[in-house]
């Protein structure tokens, strides 16, 4: 699999990460930001400068859509989904890593 | 796509940077929260909140932008989808409805497709340049005569000369005469040919090279040089087997030898002459006629004119220039050319002047019936989308909103439209082959030498504008009124008064167009009908022509014996009655005429003689013809060569102008013809139309040919029998007297008749068919309107009926409905016909535009069209029962 630079690889990885994030449900970005904090256990920490723009691209590229709804604090917040397009894409991205990550580990974890 | 995009939904639409803001805000709130949660104190939990947003000047743009991207790019797609969704439910609208759509569809490919096929007809032989470079600056000249009715006459050769000599906007100017000739070499047999004879200039005029060879130089006119010759593209495949050695090959052109020096390209040559016959050709060769000095001070006027504007001169310009030549004309030649004035032509008005007027009015018709078509679909679709009232009254509801319902039925006319269209293209493709073969050849004359269309670009062009200009006529109206307040739509499918009058105007116009077409075709039918009655002067039927051009080496005495024989030998053939032979038969081709004048008269001023045709007959050519003498004698053996005073019979005209109540045996007259000399009256017949029945009568003086020998003549046969039978019965007789001699252009008298009506016979027929179905549209357009007005007012006849109302009355009402609109329309039909009707004139024959009986006709026609459509609702009407009427809510 190409792999360009730094950058790429983490924006594409990020977005394979918010959708499945969302896979189990929408949730608003805060609360995507959390629950990602919370499953990697603070290993994994969204900067908001990333988290935000990448939100939106994933939503102008059709793989989720946005409502508008009332969060747990009672105010208006807005609430991202998966589409259909986008658990396809989701599928499509995981075992893309799983092969990419299978192969990683094959060179780096193998014994000497 | 996930279609609850309730972020952009009306209660909840934010701008981009509103939204934005929002979302940001919210989370930082609740980062917030959570280091207070996590035992920060307010200051410090607020600054590591906002530091986790790094930079949010930069952060806030960023997502700014990204949101009015996606914003617009979502805005695409929903239009989009609406599109879709609107011809997805066009297309069931479609299937659900079959007969209903398929007479839309029906309806309007007709229309669309008789469109495409006229225009492109007339694309094609009107309005294409023609071939030659820069063909807008080609000009043919003409002279004119004050008193005589012709305006394209042809031009004096000394005029010529002056014209050429003196003018400054003409860059070059060209004479040319189209002759007959005989072509023979050692191969085969001798051909009869059109002979163009061209003055210097003629080819580069025109602007076109010969494919093989030159085209004529100045060596091919100087004196005493040898012939040369051109040859048409046909002739050098028919007979030359296209063969590029034919260059330098000699042959025989009226027995004088000529060398061929060119070939010229196929869509070159037309023909260009006064009055455009069915009998037309282009030539088959070209020589070449020097301009001598002699030109400069001859009589008659025989040549044609063409000319080639300078760059910079304008049309106004050498219009302008005629006007001071026609007065050198008069001043270099006082006498001859009193009264005669030159003036020009550009040459593509000049070769369209015969087509234009059938063609424009066959466009017009065309358009007419495309109106009528579209206002019939456009009642038909309103009276449907009345139907549809408790559907629209739904999808308003749900916020679909008046201008997207219009949308809505506007699809579904594009979608009908556009399969109409592309019907109507196939019926175009396959009906333009059927209308060019019932055209007559002389309107496609041109068409050879026009370019060829760039068919498809021009042609799909206009069928999208036709398409387009239909369906927003048809598909926008019935949509918007039947949206126009629909909360006052009652939801069983009435919607009131509105409809009604909408139908009212719409068959009205239907009606006013429908009278236009029935006037039209009623005069060209007329027009049509009178031409068939005219007498042309001779017996048509069983009448057979065909051309010799016996060798010039015979001479004098020969040629006569060899018409004694031939005609004499024909006459006792089986199956021949009887046999004459005259110069020029009629209809079939031109023949000369010259100026004469009554010897018993003051000579007339140089150029105020009159003028006659001349024939030169043979045998028994007036029996044969059967044209009547009226008075005196034909020729016969008493006219000798030698006689002192020679002998004409004129026809009736001639001898009525000069000597009315007078009879004009014995008198004599001077014609420029021939010897000169006077002529002495032996005889006077009938009438003929030389130039077909549609032409005024000339008057014509004919000579024995014992005193005016000519070498071709035209030969005339009466038989019993249809004319294969006698054809080669005939050749052998031919041939027994000259087994060289070939015979050419046989022709069939009556074919030659019919013929030569042909286009007023194709334009009535077409006009009629369209005239016919605009009647029909009409009728059902009234059929529809009436009866859906009948159920609208069900209930009140119910009411009526059960006021004892009787039956017919009831009837008489839904009658009388009809009859005001019929008489409305057709008041305002035949006002715009009677104004309209000068522009028809000029197809008509002997018939005016406001002919009475036509209109009388068609009002009685469409009185009763319209009177029975209206019939059968009427009928319903007086039906209903009372009952009905009053149970229903």
């Amino acid at each position: 699999m190409p792999m360009s630079d730094g950058n790429e690889l983490l924006r594409g990885t990020l977005d394979s990460l918010i959708l499945k994030t969302l896979s189990h449900g929408r949730r608003h970005g805060y609360g995507v930001a959390r629950w990602l904090e919370q499953t990697t256990k603070e290993v994994l920490a969204i900067e908001e400068g990333s988290l935000y723009p990448a939100l939106y691209r994933l939503e102008k590229r059709g793989l989720l859509s946005s409502e508008w709804g009332t969060s747990e604090l009672g105010r208006r917040a807005k609430f991202y989904r998966l589409t259909a397009l986008g658990e396809k894409q989701l599928r499509a991205q995981t075992k893309r890593w799983e092969q990419f990550a299978g192969a990683v580990s094959q060179v780096l974890l193998a014994e000497a | 796509m996930d279609k609850t995009r309730t972020n952009r939904s009306p209660l909840w639409r934010l701008s981009a940077e509103q939204e934005v803001e929002e979302e940001l805000a919210f989370h930082l709130e609740m980062r917030v929260r959570q280091y207070l949660d996590e035992g920060l104190d307010e200051p410090e939990a607020r600054r590591r909140a906002l530091a986790g947003f790094g930079e949010p000047g930069e952060l806030v743009t960023t997502c700014r932008q990204i949101a009015r991207t996606r914003n617009r790019r979502f805005e695409l797609l929903d239009a989009w989808q609406e599109w879709v969704t609107d011809f997805r439910y066009a297309l069931r609208q479609f299937w659900r409805n079959p007969v209903f759509s398929a007479l839309v569809v029906g309806i309007l490919s007709l229309g669309l497709g008789a469109n495409v096929a006229v225009f492109s007809l007339v694309d094609r032989l009107l309005l294409n340049p023609l071939d030659y470079p820069r063909p807008e600056r080609l000009v043919t000249v003409w002279e004119e005569h004050a008193s005589r009715s012709k305006r394209k006459n042809v031009v004096n050769p000394a005029n010529f000369v002056l014209f050429r000599e003196e003018s400054e906007t003409m860059q070059r100017m060209a004479g040319f005469v189209t002759i007959d000739a005989t072509l023979s070499d050692d191969a085969e047999s001798a051909l009869r040919a059109k002979a163009r004879v061209v003055t210097d200039g003629y080819f580069e005029i025109l602007g076109v090279a010969p494919v093989i060879g030159r085209a004529f130089d100045e060596s091919d006119y100087a004196d005493g040089s040898a012939r040369t010759v051109i040859l048409s593209q046909h002739v050098w495949r028919g007979r030359f087997g296209a063969r590029h050695d034919v260059i330098g090959q000699t042959l025989s052109v009226d027995d004088r030898e000529a060398t061929v020096v060119g070939v010229m390209p196929h869509s070159f040559g037309l023909d260009m002459g006064p009055e455009v016959r069915p009998y037309g050709n282009a030539p088959d060769i070209y020589m070449t006629l020097p301009v001598t000095p002699e030109w400069r001070t001859a009589s008659g006027r025989w040549l044609m004119v063409v000319a080639r504007l300078e760059d910079e001169a304008s049309l106004d310009d050498a219009h302008a220039e005629m006007e001071l030549l026609s007065e050198r004309m008069g001043e270099v030649r006082q006498e001859y050319n009193a009264e005669w004035r030159a003036h020009l032509i550009p040459l593509d008005t000049h070769l369209n002047d015969a087509a234009r007027p059938p063609l424009t009015a066959l466009a017009v018709a065309v358009v007419l019936i495309l109106l009528i078509v579209c206002v019939n679909v456009a009642g038909l679709l309103t009276a449907r989308a009345a139907t549809r009232s408790a559907e629209m009254l739904i999808r308003d509801a749900l916020g679909a909103g008046r201008a997207r319902l219009v949308r809505q039925l506007f699809v579904e006319s594009l979608l009908m439209s556009a399969i109409a269209l592309s019907l109507g293209l196939g019926l175009a493709l396959a009906a333009t082959p059927i209308l060019e073969g019932l055209l007559p050849i002389e309107l496609l004359s041109t068409a050879t030498v026009r370019a060829q269309s760039v068919f498809p670009t021009r042609m799909l062009a206009l069928s999208v504008t036709m398409l387009l200009v239909c369906t927003i006529s048809f598909g926008i109206l019935p949509g918007v009124i039947a949206t126009r307040r629909l909360h006052h739509v009652r939801g069983d499918g009435r919607a009131g008064p509105e409809q009604y009058r909408l139908r009212f105007w719409l068959v009205f116009a239907e009606i006013v167009l429908a009278v236009l077409l029935l006037v039209g075709s009623g005069l060209t039918l007329q027009s049509f009908s009178r031409l068939l009655d005219v007498d042309p002067g001779f017996a048509h039927s069983g009448l057979v022509s065909f051309a010799v051009a016996p060798s010039r080496e015979l001479s004098d005495q020969q040629l006569f014996t060899f018409y004694d024989d031939l005609l004499s030998q024909l006459a006792n053939t089986a199956g021949v009655r009887e046999a004459g032979a005259i110069t020029h038969i009629p209809i079939a081709s031109v023949g000369a005429a010259t100026s004469y004048f009554p010897l018993d008269r003051a000579e007339p001023d140089a150029g105020t003689a009159p003028s006659a045709a001349i024939r030169v007959i043979r045998g028994s050519y007036f029996q044969t013809m059967r044209i009547p003498l009226l008075a005196g004698r034909s020729f016969d053996s008493s006219d000798r060569p030698d006689a002192n005073l020679g002998a004409v019979v004129v026809n009736r005209q001639l001898a009525d102008e000069h000597w009315p109540g007078d009879s004009a045996l014995g008198k004599q007259l001077q014609v420029s013809w021939g010897e000169g000399g006077a002529r002495q009256i032996v005889g006077v017949v009938s009438d003929v139309k030389h130039a077909g029945p549609a032409s005024p009568v000339k008057n014509t003086i004919y000579f024995p040919h014992a005193q005016e020998r000519e070498r071709a003549m035209t030969v005339v046969l009466r038989s019993d029998e249809p004319i294969d039978a006698v054809m080669p019965r005939v050749r052998a007789v031919v041939s027994r007297i000259d087994p060289k001699l070939p015979l050419y252009d046989v022709k069939d008298m009556s074919a030659v008749l019919g013929g030569s009506v042909q286009k007023e016979r194709v334009l009535a027929l077409l006009i009629g068919i369209m005239a016919v179905a605009a009647l029909t549209l009409a009728a059902l357009g009234i059929y529809g309107m009436m009866a859906y007005a009948v159920i609208t007012r069900e209930r009140e006849f119910g009411l009526r009926m059960a006021l004892g109302a009787s039956p017919s009355s009831i009837a008489t009402l839904v009658l009388r409905q009809a009859l005001v609109l019929l008489v409305a329309a057709l008041s305002a039909g035949i006002a715009v016909s009677l104004l309209g009707g000068r522009f028809i004139e000029s197809i008509l024959f002997e018939v005016s535009a406001s002919d009475a009986l036509t209109y009388v006709a068609v009002s009685v026609l469409l009185a009763l069209g319209c009177i029975g459509a209206a019939m059968l609702p009427a009928m319903r009407a007086s039906r209903v029962a009372p009952t009905i009427a009053l149970r229903q809510q």
